[in-house]
């Protein structure tokens, strides 16, 4: 790598979009994670390690700890959804199972990625997804665990692309946190047909901010959805084209920055 | 928790797996010599051939790849939509319309925003394998495409260098990989995430091998021997 590449490197691991390092680990901490010391170099064998990269040893850590944290919450959801005798009909068992499997194997990659690089692994914490009482049928009626299970899929694709983002100088866990992404909004593009298909006017993508298909606390999975300024262009009849808002807003999934995400999660943290 | 891996077997698993697609699709195709020949590739970087569109290099090459894979999502849509097949469902129409608007969407965006970089818009594409009078011909590319582009995305992704470059191709990706769930399911019930791995995770495609199973749908050829490779 030529050093001006590097340089260039270096300096993009300062974007203003995402938060300071103080308040990235103020968030983390108050989702109930340790963020320990960071081991130094990031050395895991067949990763890009730079410089640059070594520098931003912290980001990468957080990053995962992040993700991490989402995939907690996503998993224990499922796992106690499907523990529930006569919530989940039958024909929506296996799609249920299925997304349970694939957020258990994501937990256990990050997992295995923390310990290979001597950081401390957090442990879940415990989790309330009536929201303390707010969606108090969550675990008892099928209509209302679809509508959470949407919000916290949607969300959860949302902060993975901020995952991405964080992984600016490790091409190997970009890539990875990108995989996830994709695999959770297939996730979530199936629980909204299945909301859909009792009687829930909605799309697989997200149109707006959802203000007409959620209600309460989970609406907060959905701020900044609505942007339609995409590369300095306003994406609401694009180029003469007859797009509408709703088609603009469900063309691009936004991040959720790790401050909307705390505020998303709260309220499921016990 | 034995199905986590390392990445060296992850990349190896990443490369036998994309093989075995591309010798599945090359097998569904008709007339698939060409592609094979084109299987023995990737020594150095070439100049393009005489007369094929240059992709280009570094991140403009990529956007340009992914700028293709939009255009060939949103022809093919309009051209679903321009002949229905028979017996097309509202609920299908308003599904192709909507995925029809967020393609043009994407293609306008990277066309705007490559600018004079940009390669033409609305280059000619071969549609000789597609029955568009026949719903599971239809059904059978949308999920082609989808797939393909999704996993093409990601790709992209991996190589591309620049942070805004980078988020805006991922904040599409995930919408593509919401289309292909959904045509999955049209296809055949509860096969929204069917290939993710043992990590739960979609598996990526790299821009190169991407291009040698779309090239066959565009009549100019198309060199993406600048791009980036893995």
């Amino acid at each position: 790598m030529k050093l001006t590449d590097i340089l260039k490197e270096f300096e993009q691991v300062h974007p203003q979009a995402f938060e300071e390092k103080a308040d990235r680990r103020h968030i983390l901490r108050n989702l109930g994670f340790k963020v320990a010391k960071i081991a130094s170099p990031f050395a895991i064998a067949g990763l890009t390690v730079n410089n640059a990269a070594a520098k931003t040893t912290d980001i990468l850590a957080e990053a995962i700890v992040f993700l991490l944290n989402m995939s907690y919450m996503q998993s224990a959801f499922y796992t106690e959804a499907l523990s529930k005798t006569d919530l989940i009909p039958i024909g929506e068992r296996a799609a249920f199972e299925k997304i349970a499997k694939d957020k258990k194997a994501q937990v256990a990659y990050w997992i295995y990625h923390l310990n290979r690089t001597n950081n401390v692994v957090p442990t879940a914490p415990a989790y309330d997804f009536t929201g303390k009482g707010a969606l108090s049928s969550t675990m008892s009626d099928f209509k209302t665990l679809l509508t959470v299970a949407h919000a916290l899929e949607d969300g959860g694709v949302r902060m993975y692309l901020t995952g991405v983002k964080m992984f600016l100088t490790n091409k190997a866990f970009r890539i990875d946190a990108m995989n996830i992404a994709t695999a959770n909004a297939r996730h979530a593009a199936h629980i909204r047909f299945s909301r859909r298909n009792i009687g829930v006017d909605m799309m697989p993508w997200i149109a707006g901010t959802e203000a007409n298909s959620i209600v309460g606390e989970i609406k907060k999975a959905y701020q900044n959805e609505d942007n339609t300024m995409q590369l300095k262009t306003n994406t609401v009849g694009i180029n003469g084209f007859d797009i509408s808002f709703n088609a603009a807003t469900e063309a691009l999934d936004e991040p959720m920055t790790m401050a909307d995400a705390e505020i998303f999660m709260r309220p499921f943290i016990v | 928790m034995k199905e986590v891996t390392t990445q060296e077997q992850k990349a190896h698993e990443n490369a036998s797996l994309s093989r075995r697609k591309f010798l599945n699709y090359a097998g569904a195709i008709a007339g698939a010599g060409m592609l094979i020949a084109s299987c023995k590739k990737e020594d150095d970087p070439k100049p393009a051939e005489e007369g094929a569109l240059d992709l280009g290099a570094n991140d403009t090459g990529l956007l340009n790849y992914a700028y293709l894979l939009q255009q060939l999502e949103a022809a093919f849509y309009i051209e679903v939509l321009k002949n229905p097949y028979s017996g097309m469902t509202a609920t299908e129409k308003g599904f192709f319309v909507a995925m029809r608007d967020h393609e043009i969407v994407h293609r306008e965006l990277f066309k705007n925003y490559l600018g004079t970089s940009a390669i033409p818009p609305s280059l000619e594409n071969d549609w000789s394998s597609i029955d568009f009078n026949v719903k599971n011909s239809v059904m059978a590319k949308a999920k082609f495409f989808e797939e393909t582009v999704t996993a093409g995305l990601s790709g992209i992704c991996k190589l591309l260098t620049s942070e805004e470059h980078i988020q805006v191709v991922s904040k599409i990706a995930v919408v593509d990989a919401r289309h292909s769930a959904i045509v999955n399911n049209f296809v055949y019930p509860n096969t929204f995430a069917e290939k993710t791995d043992g990590n739960g995770m979609d598996v990526s495609q790299d821009p190169q091998s991407s291009l040698d199973i779309t090239r066959q749908f565009f009549k100019k050829s198309i060199s993406g021997a600048n791009m980036p490779r893995y």
